[in-house]
């Protein structure tokens, strides 16, 4: 299939970078001779009932072929036979004859059938200022075909229509199915693509109100426009970004955010192109047109990087142009030499053969296409390369610091410790505590909430009369008119209200306060009740992630702002470096001498804060930018949080610059050692048509094999399949905390 | 010829093993034909393309059989290797189909056919001269059976008689190919299977031919092409 006319600078066909300049005219433009043909073909068979000429020209002109291949067979077996007595007769010379004229007839089929196409693409690279080989080879072709057409007049000894034949063959099938290789490596961000619906459910205004009665119509997917209403039935996928109107549901975000849990959302709540709405019947204002969808964003983001020139498409395009030159000027060389030493024939088919095994495209696509498999594979998981470049760079990384909140923690917190005065019920106080937290959206009451929630029974919770929260302090609250105050929070706000410790209380102060942890203080009538100790909470990955990095021989690091006391235990539970109360350009400069003692280093962060230390890093990787790719300038965006994605994406970019490594060795040596056998005249032009289209298909198949890297481990990716989703939906409503009480201030 | 007869059978008997690998592709075929009359039309004219495709195979063969033939001809008797190589070939491939030995899995390195869109977009196209050239790429897959029957035409050492018998071999498979397309399955499961473990073990005895020829000729050098035959006597 053609893809759709983007933004970036693609080919039309394969979406691969063009060489070329844009012609600003309009037309198709297309990176090779291959995708032209494809393009033709696949707009053809769209067509119902269309005859699909291209096609069945390719084909007939392989049948001709093949019969012209028989024909010079039988005609060089005759050689072998020459002292046959039997086939030297009269009979058998006349057959010989009619296959010698029968060869220039379908030939001439062949070349008229496939030399045009070829040329015209020859043609348009001229007009566009790219050197190729293609005209040439077209020009050689039909010398071949012109040496034949006397020599069998004048009876001479050699005629080339096989050769003719094979080689417009060979060029044109082979470059085809380059075309459907490279249009495979960008399989993935098609896929991704085609989850959007290709229509949009469009409610009209005055019906919203009555939603049992609305007033639908579906309308192509690009027509719908900001601020219509949009109704998103349960297990539809969300046509463009918007904002809930009414009703609410579960939503797989993944494919967006790479949050594995489906996000409950409600009237109010932004919701993303892309994203699957599993439950709930929504109608949806929109608020970007679906060419500005957050998928679409991802997409657009994915293929600007990819047709984005880095330094290693720059060099193979710097190889390219002066490869061209050269083989052409090799093969005129050739050319003249050979005609020289023993005739026309000669010299035109060892001019032909350099011109065929020369292989620029071999060469041109070894990095780019390695580059943009991995990048297509990587957006599958939910890893965003930038740019090509970053996946060089992190293949070459040594060490890797990860910044600690957000990062290697989830940001949130949870209760670490709980110490009740023994005078007083625990369950008694969890209740109290848990009456008072859920009047506040601070993060440490939402920790309370969480702990109390699940260690006490919560459907017998007197809830405050009255709640006052003091900024930076706590709360106070009222639990029963004419009862005192009960105040949950900072020391300072115990003391300015003079409660007393008693000396469990006093004790367990003391001990968290070393840790370095946060605390949090409930009492009532003059007495410090019960103290919670808070720690952050890491994600489940995170261990096992930093081990398999350590594991294979990265130095890892964890460069935080953070209080050393805090950080010492998770240094204690990690096992790891911790550098911490840094400030932001005390980071850099710590990056700075990490890179001095190990080498390249990738920082990861979660993009908001950290931005100069990612931006310092050898290749900065922002976690969490699903939602907005476009945040940060990061080099890689992890649509999730999920950090096994991290060692993920260097393996990738590892095994890519194997591969283009790979490439490029094969390209050079089989241009090397292809131009000298052809450049002695050892060479068939047939063979050579044949050995070009091996060689790019390697590449090509080398590359691809990065399109089937293995997945995450704990597939957090955009991968999951259905079921995963609906069982997830399940774990969420048993384990989701929802305040019982709306939430005031 | 009274190898040719023979070959003819071993098409027809083999062809159920076609049925696994292109009877599907007959079928594509036939999907798009208005009516049986069409749809037989479509056969006809995809076996055409198939047997003109190992005809051409044949005639290479053979025409690689007669090089080696008078390039090599003092060091060994090339028609008798490559009949032996191509009975051993037709043996194990008959001996695979017949389940007595197994291949080792293949590795999956995933790398996908880029051909395969190339063959699919003939086979999906309605026209008379795209089924007729969907036959002629048909006989270029990859194909044991095939391999097997093209060594033996190298063997003839004759490009004539190489695209004569590899032409045969393409009729021979013509009847059941024709039936899968035209009748979808008209024969059942059971009868199929059986059917297939009888073509397996007819490959297996067309290879053991193949190499007891090929060994006649071996042990007694001098004999021609043209004499002593042990499949044409």
């Amino acid at each position: 299939m053609t893809s759709d006319p983007q933004n970036h600078s693609g080919c039309d066909y394969c979406g691969l970078p063009v060489a070329t300049s844009p012609s600003g005219s309009g037309a198709p433009r297309f990176c090779c001779f291959g995708c032209r043909i494809a393009a033709a073909i696949s707009n053809e068979s769209g067509e119902e009932g269309h005859n699909r000429w291209t096609l069945t020209r390719l084909g007939l002109a392989i049948f001709f072929t093949m019969n012209v291949m028989v024909f010079t067979l039988a005609l060089w077996s005759s050689d072998i036979y020459e002292s046959d007595a039997a086939l030297a007769s009269q009979s058998a010379s006349a057959l010989f004859e009619l296959f010698r004229y029968l060869s220039l007839l379908l030939s001439s089929i062949v070349v008229l059938m496939l030399g045009g196409p070829l040329l015209e693409n020859a043609f348009e690279n001229l007009r566009h200022r790219v050197v190729a080989t293609d005209l040439l080879i077209v020009l050689g072709v039909v010398a071949a075909m012109a040496y034949s057409i006397v020599s069998l007049f004048t009876n001479g000894a050699h005629i080339y229509f096989e050769v003719a034949c094979v080689v417009l063959v060979g060029v044109t099938l082979g470059r085809w199915m380059e075309a459907t290789g490279k249009l495979k490596t960008t399989n993935a961000l098609r896929s991704l693509k085609k989850l959007l619906p290709a229509e949009a459910r469009v409610v009209e205004p005055q019906a919203e109100n009555h939603l049992h009665e609305l007033h639908e119509t579906m309308v192509p997917l690009e027509t719908v426009k900001v601020d219509q209403l949009i109704r998103v039935l349960p297990g539809e996928r969300i046509a463009t970004d918007g904002r809930i109107r009414r009703g609410q549901a579960a939503i797989d975000e993944q494919i967006v955010t790479g949050e594995s849990l489906p996000a409950i959302k409600e009237p109010g709540d932004e919701v993303f192109a892309g994203t699957l709405n599993l439950d709930g019947d929504l109608l949806v204002t929109v608020t970007a047109p679906a060419h500005a969808g957050a998928l679409l964003r991802i997409v657009d983001a994915v293929a600007e990087a990819a047709t984005a020139k880095g330094r290693l498409q720059l060099t193979a395009d710097r190889i390219t142009s002066w490869f061209v030159p050269v083989v052409i000027l090799l093969a005129l060389v050739a050319f003249a030499a050979h005609w020289a030493a023993s005739g026309l024939g000669s010299g035109l088919m060892a001019a032909l053969a350099i011109l065929l095994i020369a292989c620029p495209c071999a060469l041109g696509i070894a990095t780019p296409l390695a580059i943009w498999a991995a990048m297509g594979r990587a957006s599958e998981v939910g890893v965003l390369f930038r740019h090509g470049d970053a996946i060089q760079q992190l293949a070459g990384a040594k060490a890797i610091c990860f910044d600690k909140t957000g990062t290697l923690t989830t940001g949130s917190t949870i209760v670490d410790r709980f110490v009740a005065d023994p005078d007083i019920s625990r369950e008694r106080l969890l209740h109290i505590s848990l009456a008072l937290a859920s009047s506040s959206t601070h993060g440490l009451s939402a920790a309370i909430r969480k702990y109390a929630f699940e260690a006490v029974d919560h459907t017998a919770i007197a809830y405050p009369e009255h709640t006052e929260t003091r900024p930076g302090r706590g709360i106070v609250a009222t639990l029963d008119r004419g009862a005192g105050p009960v105040y949950l929070g900072s020391l300072a706000l115990m003391e300015e209200n003079g409660l007393e410790r008693p000396d469990s209380i006093r004790e367990a102060i003391v001990e968290i306060c070393q840790d370095g942890k946060p605390l949090a203080c409930i009492g009532w009538e003059g007495r410090v009740r019960g103290v919670f100790a808070f720690r952050e909470c890491l994600r489940d990955e995170t261990q096992a992630a930093l081990d398999t990095l350590r594991a294979a021989g990265y130095y890892v690091a964890v460069l935080t702002g953070d209080y050393a006391a805090r950080a010492a235990a998770l240094e204690h539970a990690l096992g790891i470096d911790i550098e911490t109360e840094l400030l932001p350009e005390e980071k850099l400069a710590a990056i700075r001498q990490i890179r001095a003692k190990y080498g390249a280093v990738v920082m990861v962060g979660d993009g908001i804060n950290d931005a100069p230390a990612l931006a310092e890093a050898d290749v900065g990787i922002a976690m969490g930018c699903g939602a907005d790719i476009s945040r940060d300038a990061a080099d890689v965006c992890l649509l999730g949080n999920n950090l096994e994605q991290v060692g993920w994406s260097i393996e990738l970019a590892k095994r890519t610059m194997k591969i283009v490594r790979q490439n490029l060795f094969w390209a050079f040596a089989y241009n090397i050692v292809g131009i000298a056998l052809a450049a002695a005249g050892w060479l068939n032009p047939m063979w050579a048509a044949v050995a070009m289209v091996g060689s790019s298909l390697f590449v090509i198949s080398n590359s691809l094999r990065l399109s089937n890297s293995a997945s995450l481990s704990s597939s957090d990716g955009l991968e999951q399949k259905p079921t995963e989703t609906t069982k997830k939906i399940e774990d969420v409503n048993s384990v989701s905390f929802r305040p019982p009480v709306p939430e005031h201030s | 010829m009274a190898a040719l007869p023979l070959i003819f059978i071993a098409g027809v008997l083999g062809s159920s093993h076609c049925i696994g690998m292109c009877g599907p592709f007959a079928l594509t075929i036939g999907a798009s034909a208005t009516s049986w009359k069409v749809n037989l039309a479509k056969q006809v004219l995809y076996t055409l393309g198939r047997v003109f495709t190992y005809a051409v195979l044949g005639a290479l063969a053979g025409f690689g059989g007669l090089y080696l033939q008078r390039t090599v001809p003092a060091l060994v008797n090339i028609a008798a290797l490559l009949a032996v190589i191509a009975g051993l070939f037709l043996l194990y491939q008959g001996l695979l189909a017949a389940r007595v030995i197994r291949r080792k899995t293949p590795n999956a390195t995933g790398v996908p056919c880029l051909a395969g869109a190339f063959f699919g977009s003939f086979l999906n196209s309605p026209s008379l001269v795209n089924v007729f050239l969907a036959g002629i790429f048909t006989g270029m897959l990859p194909c044991g059976l095939v391999y097997g029957f093209v060594a033996l035409a190298a063997s003839s050492g004759d490009m004539l008689l190489g695209a004569a018998m590899m032409g045969v071999f393409g009729l021979g498979t013509a009847p059941i190919m024709i039936l899968t397309g035209c009748g979808g399955s008209l024969l059942s499961l059971t009868t199929r299977k059986h059917l297939f473990r009888a073509a397996a073990w007819c490959v297996v005895l067309t290879g053991l031919v193949s190499i007891a020829r090929g060994v006649g000729f071996v042990e007694i050098p001098g004999w021609t092409v043209a004499t002593g035959c042990p499949m044409c006597d």
